[in-house]
């Protein structure tokens, strides 16, 4: 499979302000590559901090990098004009880490998942109602729940929500940033199942942000590991966790539960 | 004697039941984990043993003894002594336990003399570094200058099991006091957690929504759904050897024996919003093993090879 989307020496940095004068630059991304190929699970993992999010808002074009690019099916998304850029945002969706603030409480679900399509100019009336219910079916939540506000739901069936609006424009790659780390583990595995479906079903492809090791390794044909904003283990997944080149992996496999104490 | 002992417990709130039925009983120097989903009325269970009850809630029934005697029945002073001293508590979110305008230090030392640690502020400071450094925390000085704001959730979670020891509680509850840190730092904190209690020959109740958190850690366990325990024993068995359908559950949602990017197992629906008195079985709209008898009647909780459990199938 050829990569569908290859991040390039990626670099971001904030500048944080300490004082009156004294300034201090954070490097969040620092020299990142890795590629993703078509129809693939690919996995982020690593500590909180490590750039993990900022790698994710910078694939969305929600920032500019310092250096470095980002190439979408070969074309730098960084340049990309107009109708291009439009299309980038459709074929790229976005599922939050956090479900409990993630939605315009406001809204009720059906708007909340039309939004898309609007912002897209999907369809007429009735054939964004379609596409709507489609992706309710999909992601298994009752049509009743079309007209409730999201403080009605459960963080899974808010979960849920979220997915459906990132699946309602048929994207090629869905960017996952920590989709169930606020959730129970029961709930997690339903999200879980939900996610291997649509990647098994519609083919879409998946670049998961987790910290979750067990999950990961389960989900993913491949795998990068951030540490302080670098790489530091990049490859199949079997490998990386089998016999990783980092420290800091080794770290991150040794604490997971069960532990020993 | 026991030291904790809880006897048919109910706590409602105007909506709904958040604690029904739950009886459990803890020696010193033993070890338990309480799992369930959110909402299941963990912490609702753990704040109720120190008789704190939030909102509108209420204590309607049962009784709770800590060392042989009701705390329904302690004086104001010993319910203080109670709250923070025989019982330590740490939080789910490590920050929150701080008043965030004050400073770390000026919060410890306070405690300590609250409750008759140490009689100087000068003692608490000593006192503060000895222990800071116990739970490895490398710059103590630094620390106890901070405000809350400028600790890592590690840290502060540190810390304020430092406060905990240093009040020499009989028993520690910790409700979910990694869940919201990285698995790095969440496994420091456990061992530290662990070595803590067992060197100090202390009781823990650990809550945790993930039942794999407690392996090696706990030597007992609830599991709690709609406010009642449904299973309750020896941890290894039940951990090896679930028998109610719940518990099995949550155990196969995070357990993963499975082939690359198989399906997993995972509990159907979600926990009740609302918990009401009803001759069904709480977890009958979840379960994948019920029966028609488990939509007519309440099941109770059955002894059954060493370990109690609530369920028809038994
Ligand atoms: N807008 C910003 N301004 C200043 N610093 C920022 C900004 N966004 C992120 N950072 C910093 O950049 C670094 C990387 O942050 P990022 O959110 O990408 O981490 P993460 O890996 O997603 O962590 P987590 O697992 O906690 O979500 C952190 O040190 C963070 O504080
Ligand atoms: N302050 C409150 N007011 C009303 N209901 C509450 C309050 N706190 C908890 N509850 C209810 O009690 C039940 C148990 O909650 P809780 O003990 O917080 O669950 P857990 O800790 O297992 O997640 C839930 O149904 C919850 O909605
Ligand atoms: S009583 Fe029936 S519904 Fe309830 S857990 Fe047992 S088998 Fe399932
Ligand atoms: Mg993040
Ligand atoms: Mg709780």
């Amino acid at each position: 499979m050829p990569p569908v989307l290859e991040v390039k020496n990626l670099v971001k940095t904030f500048t944080l302000k300490r004082g009156l004068f004294k300034r201090k630059k954070l490097f969040a991304v620092n020299d990142v590559s890795f590629s993703v190929n078509e129809g693939e699970f690919f996995s982020i993992v690593g500590e909180s901090g490590s750039g993990k999010t900022t790698i994710a808002r910078l694939i969305l074009r929600l920032l500019r990098p310092d250096r470095g690019e980002i190439l979408f099916k070969g074309k730098d998304i960084f340049t990309m004009k107009r109708e291009e850029l439009k299309q980038y945002r459709k074929r790229v969706q976005i599922v939050f880490q956090n479900p409990f603030t993630s939605f315009n409480p406001l809204m009720k679900v059906k708007n909340i998942i039309m939004e898309p399509l609007e912002i897209h100019s999907i369809g007429t009336r009735k054939e964004r109602e379609e596409k709507v219910k489609q992706a309710m079916e999909l992601v298994n939540l009752p049509l009743s729940f079309l007209d409730r506000f999201p403080d009605q739901l459960s963080g899974g069936q808010r979960q849920r929500i979220g997915i459906a609006r990132s699946i309602v424009v048929n994207p090629d790659i869905i960017v996952a940033d920590e989709p169930v780390s606020s959730l129970d583990v029961s709930i997690q595995a339903q999200i879980v199942n939900l996610f291997l479906r649509l990647h098994k079903d519609l083919g879409i492809t998946f670049i998961f942000i987790a910290h979750d090791i067990n999950l990961v390794r389960h989900l993913s044909d491949r795998v990068v590991v951030m540490y302080k904003g670098r790489v530091v283990d990049y490859g199949e997944t079997g490998k990386v966790f089998e016999n990783p080149e980092s420290e800091f992996t080794m770290k991150l496999i040794k604490s997971l539960p069960p532990i020993e104490f | 004697m026991a030291l904790l002992e809880v006897s048919g417990l109910k706590v409602v709130f105007p909506q709904t039941i958040a604690v029904r039925d739950v009886s459990f009983s803890i020696n010193k120097n033993e070890r338990w984990g309480l799992v369930g989903e959110s909402g299941c009325g963990k912490s609702v269970l753990s704040l109720s043993l120190l008789d704190i009850v939030p909102g509108e809630g209420e204590i309607v029934n049962g009784d709770i003894t800590f060392s042989g005697k009701s705390i329904f029945s302690f004086s104001k002073k010993e319910l203080r002594h109670l709250r923070g001293g025989k019982i330590g508590y740490v939080f789910q979110e490590p920050q929150s336990a701080f008043d965030p305008v004050f400073r770390v230090g000026d919060q410890i030392i306070e405690s300590l003399m609250a409750h008759k640690i140490v009689k100087r502020k000068k003692e608490g400071r000593m006192l503060a570094i000895d222990y800071l450094k116990n739970v490895r925390i490398s710059n103590p000085e630094y620390v106890l200058n901070a405000y809350p704001f400028e600790l890592s959730g590690g840290m502060a979670q540190r810390i304020y099991l430092a406060l905990v020891l240093m009040l020499k509680p009989d028993l520690i509850i910790a409700d979910e006091p990694t869940t919201a840190l990285d698995v790095i730092t969440q496994s420091e904190i456990l061992k530290l957690l662990r070595s803590i209690v067992v060197e100090n020959k202390l009781s823990l109740i650990f809550i945790t929504h993930n039942i794999l958190l407690l392996k090696n850690l706990v030597e007992k366990v609830m599991v709690m759904y709609a406010g009642t325990i449904v299973e309750m024993g020896n941890f290894e068995d039940i951990f090896e050897n679930p028998m109610h359908p719940y518990t099995e559950g949550l155990l196969k949602s995070v357990v993963i024996r499975k082939r690359k990017k198989e399906f997993l197992d995972s509990i159907p629906g979600n926990v009740p919003h609302r918990v009401v008195e009803e001759n069904r079985c709480p977890f009958a709209d979840r379960c994948l093993k019920k029966n028609t008898i488990c939509e007519k009647s309440y099941p109770e909780l059955k002894k059954l090879d060493g370990r109690m459990v609530r369920c028809h199938l038994y």
